[in-house]
């Protein structure tokens, strides 16, 4: 029998980058690393676990930004090529490390998991990680929620309404239409939360969506159990408050487990380390290093000297954390319930990406988690919101403050100095945007298929796309952190450029239509969705359920009307 | 086989519409798209039925289309996409200007707002008009009123103050002694004699409480089903007492920890809030409110440590530094003559260069020869102002208390 309920969360998203312009491209590593460093781990995991008849049920969210790039053929292909390369690069190492009995075993161990990854990506998955992943979620084994369309923040964005609930809109619909359901839950983006957006997910049909700690616990009025129980907003959409405990013992640079002296360390790459002449054909193209993956070295301690990595012991530490996981939640779980008058819930949402890419030993630690979890039998037991909901269906009625789980809780890594200039373009962005779709709401209504008014709607839907893709939460995340700057600067203007020249030519009525199609080329996201749609008020009308999705579906089909059809024979 | 036939068709048309013989060839296309008109209808229904998420691909051939996967309509490019004939130019250049007058309000934490806004020449020169001769000395102001439902109730209704910004400046960040309210600003030009020219009004926007909740009410709701929401009532059986509260250390990290208890709470009876907070409650929501619920939920009872209510702070308003700007609160009479009366708080001191000095938990920015100076907004009520200072060595430590204690404003 369980005495408490664990929600592990982890958030998988990568900005839009794709650059068909350009044959190689540095920003598009990030997606490369990830899919050889995350993905394909964690479904390595699911894999055994699954094969292990080990049951486990975990959440987590892949943004549209990632499943359009992880669905994008031009994307895959340049994977596999970045992997051809590591490979390459890997065989390489074997010889390189042949008398150096330390790292040579690392070298076989990179060049084998590499090979492994291609033979999983090309064979297995036939390229599409989406499927995989609907694959476990079809099982029962994951719960996928939707997320914003482009991960814009949505407390700094929503000084246009409008813009936020075009973000959550085209992000559900985006979700119905790759996974082939409606999503439960809702991931907002850096958990930025401000009232009203509740209603907006209500619209959507979501159930629950999640907020930083502070967003239950400032909650109005106070809320009964804390972060511990879910509460749900006025509108009925349940929110569920991050664990601060459990998600510190993980993501805490000095206390948290990555930072462990036998894991794996990742500031030092042979991308830095080896010879520049050795290196340079598997570095960027301009000559300049970058990381490889390849790392050799565990974190040691907080000198320079690095000891190299030992496999073996990692794994260990790995397993011997997840024990101590289990154990500290456990304590919590039983703290707990003496206070309690029901099961406690901890939810502890984490980045995807820390898991593989900077916390090498992250999927291990999943699996051993989980694998710990199912032996313990009971006590804790790992479920999702939903699960959570569907067991106490009554919840205390709160309304969750404004809050994110970015620096000190608020708005202020999105709007400081660096970044506070993006959101004047922004705003005056939507609000042509809006006009723009109120202007042509007959193009938007329904699927021109040809003629000059297509072209006006493809203009529109493209000026929608570009609006959402300057909205990305990452832009103004960049910006602050300090590193890429030029790339997001340029990413904004680019954006921003483009959504002006489209508006502009929509209301000269000049399109050029070469132009357009180049700018649909590059800028493909949501390629198939009538994006600017989203933008004009929609007509509201009572359905049957509360079914949102049927709506659209409704106006497009002309069935005879059922009483007169069954007049007729 | 006749569906086959049909999507060649299709296609092929495209190709015939190329963009050269665009305008020519539109009376032709109107023709075929007469000829093809009977079959449509039936066309369209079938692809609804089976999915119509998914966008016709357009490919040359049948067969190519058959070889890929489905998925593949994501990725519009078709084979024979060529590049653009003239070279792809982006602008990327961000406009300067938006040629609108506006001002926009954003909500940064609780006790920061961020306004940026954009004037036109011609809104000001209506404005320079209006004014006549004193626009010269004129200043543009950032007018933020307050409106934060509860606080128009008090005796000092509509409370406001002034920020006056460099004319060149576009935006400007407005530090708030208060958490949970709700502003909005106007941005204008404010005469010597005090007369507001206002140029735009922003949006509303209500900063996060920066502490927990002093209301105790508890009211559950249940949501069931997948799709629909329905509302019940609190199940009987679930109405035991609750043993106990959730331990404080369980609860999580607090935000702005420096800020004390200081000025007693500015806050209505609790019974106004509680109809106030029911009043906005859903008719259609059933809400049951268990009565032993209420019994052990005393504000004083829970969540120990971290419920000290958190009142109004007077925080500092950017010191004496030139930097902020200053804010000051302004209110204003209800009636029309014009007169109005702004409060603010200046304390200065000196000690020994080098030494360190707090107010309450806040450092205080000493000079180099050990002068200090803080400017904070006054509010009502008692204003604590416990100094402490510290020399360089560390070695010993003084502090200074006092108060200032600010009368409810009247108006006679």
């Amino acid at each position: 029998m369980a005495k408490g309920y664990l929600c592990l969360f982890l958030h998988a998203h990568l900005p839009f980058v794709r650059h068909p312009e350009q044959e190689h491209f540095l920003e598009e590593n990030w997606l490369c690393e990830a899919i050889t460093e995350t993905y394909v781990p964690l479904l390595n995991v699911f894999e055994r676990l699954e094969n292990d008849r080990v049951p486990f049920r975990l959440t987590m969210s892949l943004t549209p930004t990632l499943v359009a790039m992880l669905k994008d053929g031009l994307l895959q292909d340049r994977y596999i090529r970045h992997l051809e390369r590591l490979i390459e690069l890997s065989e390489k190492e074997i010889i390189r490390t042949r008398f150096q009995p330390k790292y040579r075993g690392l070298a076989h161990m990179y060049n084998n998991a590499l090979l492994e990854t291609k033979k999983i990506f090309i064979d297995k998955y036939k390229k599409d990680l989406i499927a995989a992943f609907k694959h476990f979620q079809d099982k029962g084994r994951i719960e996928i929620v939707a997320s914003c369309a482009t991960h814009g923040f949505l407390p700094n964005i929503g000084i246009n309404p409008a813009s936020a609930k075009a973000q959550i809109l085209i992000g559900v619909d985006y979700y119905k239409k790759i996974f082939g359901r409606r999503p439960k839950g809702f991931w907002l983006p850096e958990c930025g939360y401000d009232p009203g957006i509740d209603e907006m997910l209500k619209e959507a049909g979501v159930r629950y969506f999640f907020v930083d700690s502070h967003g239950i616990l400032n909650a109005d009025p106070k809320p009964k159990y804390g972060v511990y129980a879910p509460v749900y907003c006025p509108t009925g959409v349940a929110a569920f408050g991050r664990d601060p405990e459990s998600s510190k013992q993980v993501w805490s640079a000095k206390e948290g487990y990555p930072g462990d002296p036998d894991y794996r360390e990742y500031y030092r790459d042979i991308g830095f380390e080896l010879d520049y002449d050795y290196i340079k054909p598997y570095i960027h193209k301009d000559g300049f290093r970058i990381n490889t993956g390849l790392k050799y070295w565990r974190i040691t301690g907080n000198t320079e000297h690095k000891e190299p990595y030992r496999p073996d012991r990692a794994r260990d530490k790995a397993a011997l954390h997840a024990g101590n996981f289990i154990q500290n939640r456990r304590k919590q779980v039983d703290g707990l319930c003496a206070t309690m008058d029901r099961k406690p819930i901890i939810v502890a949402p984490y980045d995807a990406e820390l898991f593989g890419h900077w916390w090498y030993e992250g999927p291990q630690w999943i699996e051993f988690l989980v694998r710990n979890i199912a032996r313990s039998q009971g006590e804790i037991t790992l479920v999702s919101p939903s699960d959570y909901l569907a067991k106490y269906p009554v919840n205390q009625r709160c309304r969750p403050s404004l809050s994110s789980w970015g620096f000190k809780g608020y708005c202020e890594h999105w709007l400081d100095g660096s970044n506070d200039w993006l959101y004047r373009h922004l705003h005056h962005a939507t609000a042509k945007m809006i006009e723009l779709a109120l202007a042509n709401t007959a193009l938007l209504g329904k699927n021109i298929s040809r003629g000059p008014r297509r072209l006006i709607a493809r203009a529109l839907h493209q000026a929608a796309r570009e609006l959402l893709l300057a909205e990305s939460s990452d832009w103004p995340f960049i910006l602050k952190t300090g590193t890429m700057v030029p790339y997001a600067k340029k990413r904004i203007a680019t954006h921003i450029g483009r959504f002006t020249r489209l508006y502009d030519d929509i209301k000269n009525k000049a399109i050029d239509e070469s132009w357009l199609k180049e700018v649909e080329l590059r800028d493909n996201i949501f390629a198939d969705m009538p994006c600017a749609r989203y933008y004009a008020p929609r007509e509201k009308k009572k359905l049957k359920g509360g079914r949102m999705n049927k709506e659209r579906k409704k106006t497009n089909r002309k069935k005879p009307y059922p009483s007169a059809q069954k007049k007729s024979p | 086989m006749e569906k086959k036939q049909h999507q060649k068709n299709r296609t092929g048309k495209k190709r015939g519409k190329k963009p050269v013989a665009r305008i020519r060839s539109l009376s032709r296309s109107r023709k075929l798209q007469k000829k093809i008109s009977i079959k449509k209808p039936i066309k369209t229904g079938k692809k609804t039925s089976k999915k119509r998420s998914i966008k016709k691909p357009i490919f040359k051939k049948p067969a190519a289309f058959k070889k890929r996967p489905k998925k593949q309509g994501l990725l519009r490019r078709p084979k024979n996409a060529t590049k653009p004939e003239v070279p792809f130019i982006d602008s990327e250049k961000l406009p300067d200007r938006y040629n609108s007058t506006d001002v926009t309000l954003m909500v940064r934490d609780p006790y920061w707002i961020h306004a940026f806004w954009e004037t036109t020449p011609s809104s000001v020169r209506e404005v320079q008009k209006k004014i006549g001769a004193p626009f010269k000395k004129s200043v543009y102001t950032l007018r933020v009123h307050d409106i934060t439902i509860g606080h128009s109730n008090e005796e000092n209704s509509r409370a406001s103050f002034d920020i006056d910004v460099d004319p060149k400046a576009r935006n400007w960040y407005i530090n708030l002694w208060r958490d949970n309210v709700t502003y909005f600003a106007d941005f204008g030009i404010r005469t010597p004699k005090g007369a507001f020219y206002p140029l735009a009004r922003s949006n509303t926007v209500t900063t996060p409480r920066a502490t927990m909740s002093e209301m105790p009410d508890v009211t559950w709701m249940k949501v069931e089903g997948r799709g629909t929401y329905s509302y019940v009532n609190y199940p009987a059986a679930r109405q035991e007492t609750p043993k106990q509260e959730i331990p404080a250390s369980a609860s999580g990290r607090k935000k702005f920890a420096g800020d004390k208890p200081t000025v007693p709470v500015m806050d209505f009876p609790t019974g106004k809030t509680q109809s106030a907070f029911l009043s906005q409650m859903d008719s259609s929501l059933t809400l049951l409110k268990p009565d032993s619920v209420s019994a052990g939920e005393l504000p004083s009872t829970d969540f120990a440590g971290l419920l000290v209510p958190e009142p109004s702070t007077p925080k500092v308003l950017g010191g004496s530094s030139a930097y902020m700007g200053g804010a000051s609160e302004r209110l204003q009479s209800q009636r029309d003559f014009f007169f109005d009366l702004n409060t603010e708080l200046v304390v200065y001191g000196r000690t020994e260069s080098g030494a360190v000095v707090w107010m309450g938990t806040n450092k205080i920015a000493v000079g180099e020869d050990g002068s200090f100076s803080l400017r904070c907004a006054l509010p009502e009520g008692t204003v604590p102002l416990d100094f402490t200072a510290q020399s360089l060595d560390k070695s010993s430590t003084r502090t200074i208390i006092t108060a200032v204690r600010r009368t409810p404003t009247g108006y006679l």
